[in-house]
């Protein structure tokens, strides 16, 4: 009798786990559908006029340059290169002598205002950088005010392509409104790496100069100095070059007077230290003659690699870490006399060579700097860092009215970067810095731990070109599809896992609790999260440290029984962790019994639902949106990659680390 | 007779060798008080250690960052301190984690009330007040007179204050003050003006009421009237120290230490400098960072630990320690010295000694426990400085961050 029961038990197991199983995978042929190029261009043009019909690029379009620079020929290669990754059409550059030879349609021409052609067909912009891009029914038409607008024109073509060869038949006619378009990057023993591939993406977007933090490279007059985080000397020439290469100035910025710990390095110079009695080396001593014996051969270490026309001397928050002065020496001169007298002779050092001074702004303007600004030089440009948003930057028109040069000074909050920007323009400032304040020893961590900082380039490239517009939407999804190499483009079929039978946490209801208000219901509008589709209704929370969390389960397993090539989790936190936090590990268990576990770390696989900011682009966020009382919120995704895509999977565990995060697996779909 | 002396011998030595084995060796951790204060620690430990024979204890000092690093690790591992120096924010986040012994009621006589209250977490004791360092007003005593304003007056409540500030303002064009307002500061300000954070549940920020509005309110209008510069925002007391160290700010309120600051880098401001009272509010309230020693629970020496404890924040020790650097006893005997009531001395120093003695009462470390305390903070922050700005109403910003706090509660 006991045997039967159990018999029966078994049977009634089996058959349920089939049930259930069968109600919860679905499949679906286009289970993740790649998502497109939406063919929007950064920074937003001036003027974008749609024209009827439609050109379509074929093998036989011929590409006509008729103003043939280094850079555009390069520009145009790549753009052709861009086209034959995408569809599959070989065009080559043709450069015909004579204009009455050239075919009449199915052409891409690119050239500039004078030439005869472009004069003809388009109604020329002459704003200094501006240009013309024509689509047609006939071919695609560039012309450019000058070398700059042209290839500005060639990299807007480039974005407008989408996933089909049918270009939309548009006018569009653009220009800068700000002169000055510069982001500020740094040198370092990442730099050919990063910087190889950060300047033509910064040049895409239509920067103009890069402001190049320069503390720490291999100076051949102070090896004393040398670290194995600095950058080559040939590296900054790498630099120079490709900046050059890319229509881009390029401005050294070497910190002196403050933030000076590059001249303390190793333990070196300490007698030139402001305050030796203090651990923190930040700043040098100017009463003391060797001070310049050191700094003034890098300074021209630095012109020599860079043959600017401009070089940035730092010169901010020089009081703001220890004292200073802090000599009895020092202060018999005052801090001011000590201040200005630097900046003079850094100054009148570069002058000699040709080289503009540009300097911080916020010492300058202390109360105790200010009654002296008339001793200093009026060729003085002034870089005015604000880093919040606001209506009026104040600044900036004080130094205006002192008579300096001002460019403004933005870091990576989006709304100080649009305001600013408009500030700028209104007060005809002729131009911002995107400044970004990591890489001094780790260029290539940036995208991992202050990714916020890597696209904010993009929503400035934005701005500053075109102020008027709207500040730019997902500027992290765009500057990775930017950053990384184009994906493969084919459609993939999947099955969606139900997650109603395991679930705890309605879609309906706030997280862990909440009321409906924080609910993230506008998911539930969602067929797909970037391509991937999901079976959103009901996640399913586990436990955690907060208080709200402590009660759900440590972990639920879900039955699978499918095999899959990937599985995208859709998920996210109650709370945030610092970066790295394992919140929680999926358990893949293989129907032989094997297991693999992957483990879900916080900020680059995984974030809390209050946080749309990006610090980590290996962070997928799938969705942004608000809660029905407006608070806004996002999901990010995790895929991860079977190493045994033909055996099949039987369950995925979702085990929470119990750390304050608390996650909520809202989906998961697997992929063949 | 022999057998009575045999047994008598060995009672004596089983009493020496339990003596021998009640020795008891307590860890005590600080946080940044070595090399400075070595002698002040090494003298108080030496006093302790004779007034209780068969007890030693073993100091380490860390820095602040690695006191959290070393504490997680020693509670992790059942080794580590058995009284420790800890801020308020770290007794609350390890009072959450339940790693601290609660002290008995007994052991809280004669601090005061609301520095006791600092570390009281749902009713339990979980740390003793040590040394605290609450704000006062210095008073740049030549712009007050240029400005027609007598620089004795009292400034005690804030609409006292507020008036000097405006003065100064339209007579001489130079800012009057300041206010500390960045991040949590205004949550600290909310406080002492009387209007709550968190409703009494501790788990519902109400900072959106009327009352809040109208007190964000009051400080746009000041700014956006230009009696207080960006800089406020921008680089909060950073700036206003500079500022005042410029002699172009008529009042900073700022902690003691920064007195020595001014008096290093303008003797002239500094012998013109009067110091006056913290402006108290409606909470009659002033947010001072409190110092405290707590007993892990996993001590195993809570007795010799608490009697160690209450040594170090006695009245004597913490006199001690007030006369070597600028902070103050939170015990109310230590606090009413005649070094905190000599009003014969009159250089700023010894003002300021005075004035904040006679307010100690009323310092409280307004810190909060919270999930996310950064995020939550920044959400603050970046919604009051919208409302400065301009780019959303005080209501607006209010409502937004507090949304965002119940949602993280």
């Amino acid at each position: 009798m006991p045997s039967f029961k159990l018999t029966h038990i078994m049977l009634l197991f089996v058959w349920l786990v089939a049930v259930v199983n069968a109600q919860e995978i679905t499949f679906y042929a286009d289970a993740y559908v790649p998502q497109a190029s939406d063919g929007v261009i950064i920074p937003t043009p001036q003027e974008q006029t749609p024209l009827p019909g439609t050109f379509s690029l074929n093998a036989d379009t011929s590409v006509l340059l008729l103003s043939d620079t280094p850079t555009l020929r390069r520009a145009t290669e790549d753009l052709l290169r861009r086209i034959e990754q995408q569809f599959k059409l070989q065009l080559v550059i043709t450069t015909p002598a004579d204009a009455s030879t050239l075919p009449q349609d199915n052409r891409i021409i690119i050239a500039d205002n004078t030439h005869a052609l472009t004069q003809l067909t388009t109604e020329a912009v002459t704003h200094p950088e501006g240009y013309v891009l024509q689509v047609t029914t006939n071919g695609i038409i560039i012309a450019g005010a000058d070398e700059r607008g042209t290839f500005y024109a060639i990299q807007s073509l480039k974005q407008l392509l989408t996933d089909t060869p049918e270009l939309n038949a548009v006018r569009i006619r653009d220009y800068p409104e700000l002169a000055w378009r510069v982001a500020m990057i740094y040198l370092d023993n990442d730099s050919d790496a990063v910087n190889g591939k950060l300047i033509p993406l910064l040049a895409e977007h239509k920067f103009n100069a890069l402001l190049i933090m320069s503390d720490y490279v291999l100076w051949d007059s102070a090896p004393n100095l040398h670290v194995p985080t600095a950058a080559t000397k040939d590296a900054a020439r790498n630099v120079a070059a490709l900046a050059r290469a890319n229509l881009m100035e390029p401005i050294p910025l070497l910190e002196t007077l403050g933030h000076t710990q590059w001249m303390f390095t190793n333990n070196q110079n300490r007698d030139l230290l402001q305050d030796p009695t203090v651990n923190t080396p930040f700043a040098y001593d100017p009463l003391n003659p060797r001070t310049y014996e050191v700094l003034l051969p890098i300074i021209d270490e630095l012109i020599e690699v860079f043959n600017p026309a401009y070089f940035h001397i730092g010169h901010d928050e020089v009081r703001n870490v220890i004292p200073f002065p802090a000599s009895d020496a020092g202060k018999a001169v005052g801090f001011a006399e000590l201040f200005i007298q630097d900046t003079l002779k850094l100054h009148a050092h570069l002058a000699a060579q040709g080289v503009r001074t540009l300097m911080w702004q916020d010492v300058l303007l202390s109360a105790e700097i200010t009654p002296h600004l008339n001793r200093l030089p009026q060729d003085l440009m002034i870089t005015s860092w604000n880093y919040i948003p606001a209506q009026r930057y104040e600044d900036v028109l004080t130094l205006q009215n002192a008579g300096f040069d001002v460019l403004g000074a933005s870091w990576y909050n989006p709304d100080n970067i649009s305001s600013y920007a408009r500030f700028a323009a209104d007060t005809q400032t002729p131009g911002m810095i995107q400044t970004r304040w990591t890489g001094y020893a780790g260029n290539a961590s940036a995208t991992s731990s202050q990714y916020q900082q890597m696209y904010a380039y993009l929503t400035a490239a934005n701005a500053f070109w075109n102020p008027d517009a709207p500040t730019l939407n997902n500027p992290a999804v765009r500057f990775r599809q930017a950053w990384q190499d184009a994906p493969t483009q084919t459609n993939t079929a999947g099955y969606t896992l139900n997650l109603s039978p395991y679930a705890n946490q309605p879609l309906t209801q706030g997280i862990y609790g909440l009321e409906s208000d924080y609910a993230l219901s506008e998911l539930l509008t969602q067929e797909r999260l970037a391509g991937v589709r999901f079976a959103l209704g009901d996640g399913v929370a586990l436990r955690g440290t907060h208080r709200r969390s402590v009660d759900y389960p440590e972990q639920v397993r879900f039955v699978i029984n499918q095999g899959a090539s990937r599985v995208v989790f859709a998920h996210t936190t109650g709370w945030s962790v610092p970066a790295a936090t394992n919140v929680m590990t999926y358990i893949i268990t293989y129907a032989d019994g094997t297991q693999e576990h992957v483990p879900v770390q916080y900020a680059q696989d995984i974030n809390t639902w209050t946080t749309t900011e990006i610090t980590d682009m290996n962070l997928l966020q799938a969705w942004q949106g608000v809660t029905p009382n407006g608070l806004p919120a996002a999901v990010s995704l995790m895929i991860w990659n079977n190493p045994r895509p033909d055996t099949l999977i039987s369950s995925i565990t979702a085990q929470s680390a119990s750390t304050l995060a608390s996650p909520v697996v809202l989906g998961v779909t697997l992929l063949e | 007779m022999r057998k009575h002396l045999i047994h008598f011998i060995a009672v004596l030595l089983m009493s020496v060798l339990s003596a021998a084995s009640a020795q008891t060796t307590l860890q005590f951790w600080t946080i940044s008080l070595s090399p400075f204060f070595n002698d002040y620690i090494n003298e108080s430990i030496t006093l302790f250690e004779n007034q209780h024979p068969g007890t030693s204890v073993i100091w380490t000092d860390y820095s602040s960052e690695a006191m959290s690093f070393e504490l997680q690790a020693a509670f992790k591992s059942q080794v580590g301190p058995d009284v420790v120096n800890v801020n308020v924010p770290m007794l609350l986040t390890y009072a959450e984690q339940g790693s601290l012994w609660r002290l008995p009621e007994s052991a809280t006589g004669g601090y005061f009330e609301n520095s006791l209250q600092s570390l009281r977490v749902q009713n339990a004791q979980l740390g003793l007040p040590w040394y605290v360092a609450p704000s006062v007003t210095m008073v740049n005593r030549t712009l007050f007179e240029q400005a027609g304003l007598n620089p004795d007056t009292p400034l005690d409540t804030p609409e006292a204050f507020i008036d000097a500030a405006k003065r100064i303002k339209d007579t001489l064009g130079v800012y009057g003050f300041m206010p500390n307002i960045i991040s949590q500061n205004m949550l600290y300000r909310f406080q002492e003006a009387g209007l709550p954070v968190l409703a009494e549940d501790g788990h519902t920020a109400v900072f959106n009421s009327p009352a809040h509005v109208q007190f964000l309110q009051e400080h746009i209008d000041l700014f956006t009237q230009d009696y207080f510069p960006a800089d406020a925002l921008l680089r909060g007391y950073t700036g206003a120290v500079e500022r005042y160290s410029a002699g172009q700010l008529g009042m900073l309120v700022t902690g003691p230490q920064f007195l020595s600051r001014i008096k290093d880098s303008n003797p002239d401001l500094y012998a013109n400098t009067r110091v006056a009272p913290y402006p108290l509010d409606d909470g009659k309230l002033i947010h001072a960072p409190l110092m405290a020693l707590s007993i892990p629970l996993n001590s195993a020496n809570h007795d010799a630990a608490l009697e160690f404890a209450l040594f170090m924040t006695g009245d004597e020790r913490q006199l001690a320690f007030s006369k070597i650097v600028s902070v103050f006893p939170s015990r109310v005997v230590a606090a009413s010295d005649a070094f905190f009531t000599d009003v014969s001395v009159v250089s700023p120093d010894a003002q300021a000694r005075v004035v904040e003695a006679a307010q100690l009462q009323f310092a409280q470390d307004l810190t909060m426990e919270l999930p996310n305390s950064a995020e939550l903070f920044r959400v603050v922050q970046t919604n009051i400085e919208a409302a400065f700005f301009g780019f959303k109403s005080a209501q607006a910003a209010l409502d937004d961050a507090v949304r965002f706090w119940n949602a993280k509660l």
